[in-house]
């Protein structure tokens, strides 16, 4: 009975309220927030004209919200692949990323809605490679590259008592739980207010392939979230999966917060670079 | 057992049967305070011991229940007639229907608006028509705060995403939220973004005109829904699209609005809003 009453509880709650937003909300508007708060004033109005008047904060989430409306921008990948020997970034998600930031570079002579969706895609699907959740390892010594590693699977969360999938984790828990009452501008005070020029230099440092290589080595070498929180067998009993505590929590908020921001501030260098002039 | 699952659904439902969310009154009223004059922000602050307009933004709704705030219950919404006019209040106050009768929005902001101008109110009484004024021109731009008396059944459409959902209601608190987790703040970055001249065109008029074409405009929405239907994942999220970009821009319309009359009422150098 105890369990009837709490499930329904956990229902009504979640039915009645949004709190299957995060990393895709929260996170993608404070990364784009940083960003903005590096544009030139020329960068600024130049990318906001192309996007009738709105901050690149409005669009952070536009293709999470609209990809469904369209084959083609639910085509355009969401999490990076990497060879798992190099960490070098391999297939469509890099490739579409460069290819749309090279688009975004003739920006002027692209037609208004390729435009648009070029810089909804920027904003959005670069805020995701910087979530070490949306790293994807591939094994490329054969004839095809095999997915190894991505975040879809479960573990248990422990300060919360309960089975969730990794990737959801990632995308949203460790956002959503870490500072439940913040909103983007909270994000961008506490990251971006006291950070030094050479900080900036040095994450900002090399080109996407170098951002997208720095990306998953701290993932697999720094971060190791793959090994901290081992895969187990999808059917494993909430008894058997790996544990994600209090402690570990404090420590991949300490990571996402920091992926954040370095998502905004390499953001940033893009956009000044293409609007800037 | 039963007793307990009424309590907590009707408490998750309290908020269902109120207005714009707390949120979307607090941005309402910060791109307000965003536009307000020095004059007007002064005058404001000494009448409100210090606390700008977005501290009081859903006051009313908080007073409530509060002896002789009652009757606030009846200044969230308007009732219009076919053509968009608002109705005669003689008429709307004798009608057959409780939802109709208790349409009295604009009369409220109206009088709020008049009992300022006669500045012969007390200091409290001074805040508190400021406080309605706030919390009522914020209410009259969410679309479901239109009573249309010929099409009442409007107002109980409903759709299913996970659970059988009131449209009304997914207006007054899903409709931004939805998609944005704006504070005050962000509201004003996101939304206080237009032109001098667009402002000019919203601001434009009297507050009965403001009304009418609100009214016309937000019949609309109604045909936004097939009534009943059940949606997918995919097809809700599809279905929000196309909602959101109009309650934010009303959110913003709302906060203009809202600055102008306050600008009117407390900065000599700026015209009134005409009520009619």
């Amino acid at each position: 009975m105890k369990r009837l009453i709490l499930a329904i509880t956990i229902t009504l709650i979640a039915a009645s309220t949004n709190l299957c937003f995060g990393w895709g909300r929260d996170a993608h508007a404070a990364i784009a927030y940083i960003a903005e708060r590096h544009l030139t004033p020329t960068a600024k109005a130049n990318i906001e004209k192309c996007i009738d008047g709105h901050s690149i904060v409005y669009y952070a989430s536009w293709l999470d919200n609209h990809r469904a409306e369209q084959k083609s921008w639910g085509k355009l990948a969401h999490v990076a692949h990497y060879d798992v020997a190099t960490c070098e970034p391999i297939g469509k998600p890099y490739k579409q990323m460069k290819s749309t930031i090279n688009k975004l570079k003739k920006y002027r002579e692209l037609p208004d809605s390729a435009l648009k969706v070029s810089i909804y895609h920027f904003v959005h699907s670069f805020g995701d490679y910087h979530c070490p959740g949306h790293v994807a390892f591939y094994d490329c010594s054969g004839e095809k590259p095999k997915r190894l590693r991505t975040s879809s699977y479960d573990f248990y969360l422990k300060t919360k008592k309960t089975r969730m999938q990794y990737h959801k984790l990632w995308d949203s828990g460790i956002v959503q739980m870490g500072q439940p009452g913040w909103g983007y501008m909270d994000w961008g005070h506490a990251l971006d207010s006291s950070i030094s020029q050479e900080y900036i230099d040095s994450v900002t440092a090399g080109s996407l392939k170098d951002w997208m290589r720095d990306i998953a080595t701290k993932t697999q070498k720094e971060y190791r979230i793959y090994e901290k929180v081992p895969q187990k067998d999808k059917d494993a009993a909430d008894n058997e999966l790996s544990v994600v505590d209090g402690d570990m929590m404090n420590e991949f908020y300490e990571i996402a917060a920091k992926q954040i921001l370095i998502g905004g501030l390499r953001m940033a260098k893009v956009i000044n670079e293409i609007f800037g002039e | 057992m039963k007793k307990f699952i009424t309590i907590i659904v009707a408490l998750l439902t309290i908020q269902s049967a109120s207005a714009w969310s707390k949120a979307i009154h607090a941005g309402i009223a910060a791109i307000a305070d965003a536009n307000l004059t020095e004059q007007t922000k002064e005058s404001i602050r000494q009448a409100l011991d210090g606390r700008n307009i977005v501290y009081s933004a859903h006051w009313m709704y908080d007073m409530e229940k509060t002896k002789g705030f009652e009757q606030t219950k009846n200044w969230r919404s308007v009732a219009v007639a076919k053509n968009n006019k608002p109705l005669n209040p003689k008429k709307s106050l004798h009608h057959k229907e409780d939802i109709v009768r208790r349409a009295q929005g604009l009369e409220a902001l109206a009088a709020a608006i008049r009992a300022i101008e006669s500045e012969k109110l007390s200091k409290e009484e001074l805040a508190n028509n400021i406080r309605y004024i706030v919390t009522i021109v914020g209410d009259l731009h969410c679309p479901t705060h239109y009573i249309y008396p010929e099409a009442l059944e409007l107002r109980k459409m409903s759709f299913t995403y996970n659970k059988k959902q009131s449209y009304v209601s997914y207006w007054e608190h899903t409709s931004v939220a939805g998609t944005f987790n704006w504070k005050s703040n962000e509201f004003v970055h996101q939304l206080n973004r237009k032109s001098a001249e667009q402002i000019a065109a919203i601001t434009k008029g009297s507050i009965t005109n403001w009304v009418t074409k609100n009214a016309a405009e937000y019949r609309e929405i109604y045909s936004l829904l097939e009534n009943g239907t059940t949606f997918s994942q995919k097809d809700f999220r599809n279905w929000q699209n196309k909602i959101y970009p109009i309650s934010t821009e009303q959110v913003a319309i709302a906060g203009y609005r809202l600055a102008a009359i306050l600008n009117g009422l407390f900065d000599s150098n700026v015209p009134n809003v005409k009520i009619k």
